[in-house]
């Protein structure tokens, strides 16, 4: 009967430990489907853009038409787009925060993606650019996976063909909406721009025109030759989006 | 017996058990491509803030965040910028000395603050240019950034994404609020012949060599030679000091390419551009030429002659 209580607890214990590590998957499977997910950003923006001084305060800009025009002597402030009907505010969206490649297997690439959403509905065009902190490293010694050159050349400027397995490197492809020409197919990778290296960050996504949903896929790929020292590789993306003026 | 049976009961529940926590295990750290659902979804309102203004004055801004994704905590910044090309994309200057430079122009929380899904955020900017400040324009763009969480993806191989939004903020420091505004029409131009089939836009050009930014305010009318015209109206977008854009057209409140619609294009089409800076003072005007002609159907009707010519000749009967 006692050990029948311990095989209980034990059983007991194991299932709390299965279900406290699982639930970090499970719970990310629910945020995918929940209703913030299925509803796209529905934003209000209620109240937003009111400008005031000691002296004035203006009424609502709500909705942007003919937006939050107003001067007084000292001053004037428009707030959003005038004359262009703003519906939808500036959005974005980045799919995932953190992308996990496995454990890297020499000649073998490591693929992985995340989505870009990007609504400019008042903006009247978008951009967005992407840049490396610094390329993939191992943090305590500083060793790193250099950005790819590609099969041939490639750079954080302009796009290559990179099929190749015994060619080694980080790189990334863009498709869908907006995208840089240079991406000719799923096979043209560039470098992330790296602002270590004092790189600017490039644009990966683009818009003169107003658009609602414009969403594009990054592909991540990693290739490490066999003498790439063992440990954990890590760096970060910033993605900044920004309307057009 | 029984207790044999226990045994066997016992085992099993511990082999699966074991067997769950294996698999799952294993997809957390093992599975290459693994991507943790941590959507991060940021709006901004407004996008952009037009602002003159005279120097010692002061204004407060609101401009408002929203987050319809996980739970983040954000942190604002306000950062110059320069006009990039002529599609109104801008070059975010990020060194800290260009910050600090405009940095006791601005005021606001700057702390981080977290946002749970679903919650808004009012940032409330207070905007006071200096009396010293010198009488031109000043952009800025309000970041918003995400503060990734670094424990996301500790011991795998990963890298981590951080998002970031801006608003732009246009300011122009001048004492009558009427700074002196200089436009030049860059490139007005269409093909100069086109096949009747084949349609056309008009691409306009405008740089600003004044010193505020402006607005074009007008149209393009497009006269046929058989009577028909067709009107553009040009989107008022800001052409920034010392920069050039290029201006879409408005249909209805959306900006479009002013493209000439039509299946079948013919004669003589005269374009006129015409507009003001902010819809006032002299218009400026150009006009240009294009002319359609059914190329394709005359190549056609020449293929079908000179086949009907070549089968005559081998047929004369």
């Amino acid at each position: 009967m006692f050990s029948m209580r311990k095989f209980l607890l034990s059983a007991f214990l194991l299932c709390t430990l299965y279900f406290v590590l699982c639930t970090g998957v499970a719970y990310a499977q629910a945020e995918v489907i929940s209703p913030n997910y299925i509803i796209q950003m529905p934003n209000l923006n209620s109240g937003a853009g009111l400008p005031s001084s000691s002296n004035y305060k203006v009424s609502s800009t709500i909705g942007q038409n003919a937006a939050g025009l107003f001067s007084s002597a000292g001053f004037r402030v428009k707030s959003g787009f005038q004359y262009i009907y703003s519906i939808i505010p500036f959005s974005f969206t980045v799919s995932s925060t953190s992308i996990n490649f496995g454990s890297l297997i020499a000649q073998t690439p490591s693929t992985a993606t995340n989505t870009l959403t990007v609504s400019s509905g008042g903006a009247g065009g978008y951009q967005v650019k992407a840049s490396e902190n610094n390329p993939l490293k191992i943090g305590s010694t500083g060793t790193t996976i250099p950005d790819t050159s590609c099969d041939t050349s490639c750079s954080e400027t302009t796009a290559g063909a990179w099929t190749s397995s015994s060619r080694y490197g980080f790189g990334f492809n863009m498709s869908g909406d907006d995208v840089p020409a240079d991406f000719t197919n799923s096979t043209y990778y560039r470098q992330f721009a790296n602002r270590d290296g004092a790189e600017s960050p490039q644009i990966v996504m683009s818009s003169i025109y107003v658009g609602t949903g414009r969403e594009s896929t990054v592909t991540y790929k990693v290739n490490i030759s066999g003498v790439q020292p063992a440990g954990v590789y890590n760096n970060m993306i910033t993605y900044t989006a920004i309307p057009a003026y | 017996m029984i207790y044999d049976l226990r045994f066997k009961i016992k085992t099993k529940i511990l082999l699966f058990v074991l067997l769950s926590l294996f698999i799952n295990l294993k997809s957390l750290f093992l599975n290459p491509g693994l991507v943790f659902a941590q959507e991060v979804s940021l709006s901004i309102s407004p996008p952009l803030t037009e602002i003159a203004i005279r120097p010692g004055k002061s204004i407060n801004q609101t401009i408002t965040v929203r987050n319809d994704g996980v739970p983040v905590t954000v942190v604002a910044r306000i950062v110059p910028f320069v006009p990039l090309d002529t599609s109104g994309h801008v070059e975010l200057i990020e060194d800290q000395t260009s910050i600090e430079t405009f940095s006791s122009w601005f005021y606001f929380d700057p702390r981080p603050t977290s946002l749970g899904a679903n919650e808004s955020h009012q940032y409330i900017i207070k905007i006071s240019p200096p009396e010293s400040a010198e009488l031109r324009d000043y952009y800025f763009t309000f970041i918003i950034e995400v503060q990734n969480n670094n424990n996301l993806g500790v011991g795998v191989n990963n890298t981590q994404s951080q998002a970031r939004i801006g608003a732009n903020i246009l300011l122009t420091a001048t004492k009558d609020g009427n700074p002196q505004k200089k436009v030049s029409i860059v490139k007005f131009a269409a093909p100069s012949l086109i096949d009747s089939f084949s349609g056309f836009s008009y691409q306009v050009i405008l740089s600003n060599s004044g010193g505020g930014f402006f607005k074009p305010i007008g149209k393009i009318t497009v006269d046929q030679i058989f009577g028909t015209t067709t009107t553009f109206n040009l989107a008022p977008l800001n052409v920034l000091v010392g920069s050039e854009r290029e201006i879409g057209c408005l249909d209805g409140q959306e900006i479009i390419p002013c493209k000439l619609p039509g299946k079948f294009l013919i004669g003589i089409y005269r374009a006129n551009l015409s507009f003001t800076v902010d819809g006032v003072g002299e218009s400026h005007e150009k006009q240009i030429y294009t002319v359609a002609f059914p190329f394709t159907i005359l190549l056609g009707l020449i293929t079908i002659a000179v086949t009907y010519g070549i089968i005559r000749r081998l047929n004369p009967q």
